[in-house]
């Protein structure tokens, strides 16, 4: 299997004030394409950081993250935005759909920044509606879904521009039992048709119940690793 | 209620950026509404001066035949007492006796006829503030040969002569005998009314009164007032109390300048009243967004157990805290600035009013206010800022917590 | 970039309350500075026009001479050369006002003095002032009577009543002896002393032969229908007349003193305008500034999943424009019924200085202008302002931190 991601001796301090925090200490990690990984660890640990730093939101103040060989800890603001772009889905604890678009506009938002074709982006846009279970939504603003249903929105949305990997933080934080069996069983079903790496954020047994490796953080270092064969 | 205060206070601090907008929105309005209306005050004192009390001052004292017949021999019967009665008077500040008539004045080639007024030196520069209006030349200062004569600038240019320049004056004196005089020209004045420099020359008034043979010679008096708002009152109670004489106040004697002047500064409280309307929907304006934007917030509170009732103080009273503090910065701003440009001035050139000063009008304006408005204004933008956050407070927690806190 | 744009505009109606805030605060600044201008306008514009149809008129045809030395020896010729002149510009001209005028000694009996003797037809002057409304007692004469119509001052320094004859003694064209005896037909009053001491009209055909000069004017008074066509016009006459013996003379030139003292006014005035500017832009700002943190969080998100900054800039950009457009639009749509209502329905003056206005035959009243000019350059100044104003949000999204945004 190909290395999708590979950090190395990667560290965050925050200056916050009087005491430095060191949100992450040396973590070095390989993820391979078509892992479905969950990142735990108790509050503050490092699970949101790691998450940051791996998709380029967020600088780290040491070590390097290569994807495809390329390293986002040295490049510049502007490649990261594209770089974001063609190869990172996201995937937010609390949706953020853009308010003002429909299911199928905000779906097909990435695809449009990418500047896809419109018949193709159409296309994509509805079928991953489709396999998220929202085809009869596809002209219905955020607003008017609940919150699982724009969850969903939001899975189909990471995965339509076929990105190299998805980073998730928290995706279940918001939902009910139901809708978050729903929506892990829809990603896990993604993660094995697209063959797309997933990684995710949480503190939620029963996502980490489904994942097939679990990296435990502590005080921003890596407590365990293992592989699950479900 | 202690506990809304110190919840209040402390959200103050906590939105520190917002409440720093408010405050700059309070402190630049109250600047803006301060500055207006100095500026207003200061041109219409500076106008007053120039127009008025510069060429007329408040009240003038004739013999009633003077105005139709404006001659010597129309004088004020015991001039020189009636003057020391009038300096008893609280309202009076200063009386200027004057020996004063028509005449013509002449050079080798050209003539013109003028207003002479006989004046004392010292008392004028108090009342028309004549000294300070030589723009070239002295203010009878010169013991020469010949007797001094201030003339207005475009006079001495109608005819063709300067400092210095030898002149005639020819008038009557009491018995209506023709009288002719060499003066010299020691100083040019300006004003903002051509007309009135052509038509009046400054001389002095015992030089004046040796030549038509009456020592005690008093044909005008002027008056300034202690209150210039006071015009119309004292002259009627002079009036009143001298029936004999023609006494008259500047908006008599000059109707059109009345008008100009009434008429711009009824208009300007209206221009200053468009700003005061522009600070306070500014004001307004911000203030609802700010509290727009805190109904997610407001919700949480309501939904963690606090009253309606106090989410409502709350609000009502952050916006108070925010404007006294606002306010009382904005007004000290404001006043140390109206003092700083009562000093240094304000420059109206850039505003078009170039080559201004030409024609006796400062360019320059010193901006100038009672006591009384900084405290209105304060009010004012205090009311408004409390308004406007009572009805953003009121829709907060008309709401239900639950739909409050889904908001985004 | 068809995304972008749709976005934009969803996103202004999402939140109809905000918009709606950010939109008012647009509009009201061009409400005001609508309003502001309508009113300076108007009020110039009115005081201009007051002391135009007063005194000079618009434009004066006159002798070439007869500026410096008015006396009846420079009457210019109004023959069939002017007339084909005017005749050429008439569309430009709403009519004209002949006058013939020159000193005189007025008396009867044993009483003497010195008169301003003008011949007019009584048609033109109502048109330009209304001078027959001046009239106290008897009766304006016409054009072909030959009486003589006094005033007030003028009878009561004479003791002439209505009905009895004045003699008038003066200096006629090139020399000839001015001589005449006049029967009284009416008394009129004036609101200035000057006109009210020394005015005598005749009709302007018994003038011109009172002072032996007939088909000659000393002033040929120009009335326009809009003043800005006064400069062009005067020039255009000016060309079209012989230059060795007419003058032509706008209003601007007559009256020097009068128009200073407007430039000072304008100035000050212009200063309260960019006051305004400046008050209502800090209001827009604050209401901007208040709307940008509440969407700070909205801006992360974008960014963090993959909108560029630039795109997310253009966005904000577009807002701007839309809201700062609908805001001035609204505006001046607004501003177009305030001001109009308030030209239909005047602020009213009171007090002396209405007495002094209505004496002098112009209207109490505070005029408005709805010169669409006004409407059109105040509505782009503040349409500037907000756009200038509303690029703080554009150049603070190139500055904020994503992660930190996304998390609010």
């Amino acid at each position: 299997m190909k290395t999708v991601i590979k950090t190395t001796d990667l560290s965050k301090v925050y200056n916050g004030g009087a005491a430095e925090v060191h949100a992450l200490k040396n973590v070095s990690l390989e993820f391979k394409q078509g892992e479905f990984t969950a990142i735990v660890g108790p509050s503050g640990s490092g699970k949101t950081t790691f998450l940051n730093v791996i998709g380029g939101l967020d600088k780290p103040t040491d070590g390097h993250i290569y994807i495809d060989g390329v390293d986002l800890a040295t490049m510049k603001e502007s490649k990261l935005f594209d770089f974001r772009l063609r190869h990172i889905g996201f995937v937010f604890q609390a949706y953020n759909l853009i308010p003002v678009l429909t299911a199928i506009e905000n779906v097909s938002f990435i695809m449009l920044l990418q500047k896809k074709s419109k018949e193709e982006m159409e296309r994509r846009a509805k079928e991953m509606l489709e396999q998220v279970g929202l085809a009869e939504k596809l002209y219905v603003r955020p607003s008017q879904l609940s919150g699982g249903q724009q969850q969903r929105v939001a899975v189909a949305r990471a995965l339509a521009s076929k990105p190299d990997f998805v980073l998730a933080d928290e995706p279940t934080a918001n939902l009910d039992t139901q809708s978050a069996f729903n929506l892990l069983d829809i990603m896990a079903r993604l993660n094995k048709e697209e063959n797309v790496t997933m990684i995710f954020s949480t503190h939620d047994q029963r996502v980490i119940d489904r994942a097939r490796r679990v990296i435990k953080l502590v005080d921003g270092a890596v407590d365990n690793d293992e592989q699950f064969d479900r | 209620m202690i506990t809304v205060i110190k919840i209040a206070w402390r959200n103050i601090w906590r939105n520190r950026k917002r409440s720093i907008i408010i405050i700059m929105a309070i402190v630049f309005g109250l600047i803006g509404g301060v500055f207006s209306a100095s500026i207003r005050l200061g041109a219409e004192n500076q106008r007053f001066r120039e127009s008025v009390e510069n060429q007329i001052s408040h009240i003038q004292i004739h013999h009633d035949q003077f105005i139709a017949n404006p001659e010597a021999r129309y004088r004020i019967p015991d001039g020189f007492k009636l003057t020391d009665e009038l300096r008893q008077h609280p309202d009076i500040k200063i009386v200027s006796p004057r020996t004063v008539f028509d005449g013509m004045i002449a050079t080798a080639n050209l003539n013109a006829g003028v207003r002479i007024k006989g004046i004392d030196p010292e008392i004028e520069s108090k009342t028309t503030y004549l000294e300070d209006l030589i723009v070239e030349g002295t203010y009878f200062t010169e013991e020469g040969r010949l007797p001094s004569v201030i003339v207005g600038r475009n006079l001495a240019e109608d005819l063709r002569s300067g400092v210095g320049s030898r002149i005639v004056l020819t008038f009557q004196d009491v018995e209506g005998e023709i009288v002719s005089a060499s003066f010299r020209i020691e100083g040019l004045y300006v004003v903002t009314s051509k007309r009135f420099e052509e038509r009046n020359v400054f001389v002095n008034a015992s030089d004046l009164n040796g030549l038509i043979t009456d020592d005690e010679a008093v044909t005008e008096i002027a008056i300034v007032l202690n209150d210039p708002d006071k015009y119309r009152i004292v002259a009627n109670e002079l009036r009143e109390k001298y029936t004999g004489l023609e006494i008259r106040h500047w908006a008599d004697i000059d109707p059109s300048l009345f008008y100009a002047l009434e008429f711009l500064e009824r208009n300007l409280v209206f221009l200053v009243g468009i700003i005061i309307l522009g600070v306070s929907f500014g004001l307004l304006n911000t203030i609802l967004m700010s509290v727009l934007e805190r109904v997610r917030e407001l919700g949480v509170l309501m939904a963690v157990g606090m009253k309606k009732a106090m989410v409502f103080a709350m609000v009502v009273l952050e916006t108070t805290m925010l404007s006294l503090i606002g306010g009382g910065l904005g007004l000290t701003l404001s006043f140390g600035l109206v003092e700083y440009l009562n000093r240094r001035g304000v420059n109206l050139e850039g505003f078009g009013g170039e080559g201004l000063e030409e024609y006796g009008f400062a360019s320059i304006v010193y901006p100038e206010l009672e006591p009384a408005f900084y405290f209105n204004l304060g009010i004012l933008v205090i009311a408004f800022a409390i308004i406007a956050s009572v009805y953003p407070a009121w829709k907060a927690i008309r709401l239900v917590p639950a739909e409050a806190v889904r908001q985004e | 970039m068809k995304i972008l744009l749709t976005l934009a505009w969803r996103n202004l109606w999402r939140k109809k309350r905000r918009t709606f805030i950010t939109v008012s605060s647009v509009m009201f600044a061009a409400i005001l500075a609508i309003t502001l201008m309508s009113m300076i306008n108007g009020t110039t514009d009115q005081m201009i026009d007051g002391i135009i149809s007063n005194s000079t008129g618009h434009l004066q045809v006159q002798d070439v001479l007869y500026d410096e030395e008015p006396s009846m020896d420079h009457a210019l010729e109004y023959g069939d050369e002017v007339k084909a002149v005017l005749e050429k510009y008439s569309d430009y001209i709403s009519y004209t006002v002949p006058r013939i005028q020159g000193f005189c000694l007025a008396s009867k009996d044993i009483g003497t003095r010195g008169v301003v003797v003008t011949g007019i037809i009584p048609e033109f002057e109502d048109r330009m002032n209304d001078l027959s409304s001046r009239m106290i007692e008897g009766e304006m004469f016409t054009p072909d009577d030959n009486y003589a119509v006094i005033a007030e001052g003028v009878a009561t320094q004479l003791e002439v009543a209505v009905g009895d004859t004045i003699v008038l003694l003066g200096q006629g064209f090139q020399g000839m002896t001015a001589a005449g005896k006049y029967k009284v037909g009416g008394v009129l009053r004036f609101t200035l002393p000057e006109q009210n001491n020394r005015m005598v009209y005749l009709p302007l055909r018994e003038a011109q032969w009172f002072y032996a000069a007939p088909d000659r004017l000393t002033n040929l008074i120009i009335m326009v229908d809009d003043a800005r066509d006064v400069p062009l016009l005067a020039r255009n006459l000016q060309n079209d007349l012989d230059g060795e013996w007419y003058a032509v003379k706008t209003w601007e030139q007559l009256m020097p003193d009068e128009v200073a003292a407007f430039e000072a006014r304008d100035a000050q005035v212009r200063l309260f305008a960019w006051i305004l500017y400046i008050v209502v832009g800090f209001g827009i700002f604050g209401t901007i500034i208040m709307m940008l943190y509440e969407r700070l969080r909205e801006f992360g998100i974008l960014l963090s999943i993959g909108l560029k900054r630039a795109q997310l800039a253009v966005i904000c950009a577009l807002e701007t424009l839309f809201i700062s457009f609908i805001g001035v639009l609204s505006g001046i749509v607004a501003g177009f019924i305030v001001v109009y209502w308030l030209y239909l329905n005047p602020i009213r003056l009171t007090g002396d200085l209405a007495d002094i206005m209505l004496d002098f035959g112009l209207e109490p009243i505070f005029a408005f202008s709805i010169a669409p000019h006004i409407f059109i350059f105040q509505g782009m100044i503040i349409f500037i302002i907000a756009l200038i104003v509303g690029m703080y949000p554009v150049r603070k999204v190139f500055k904020l931190d994503v992660v930190e945004a996304a998390r609010k």
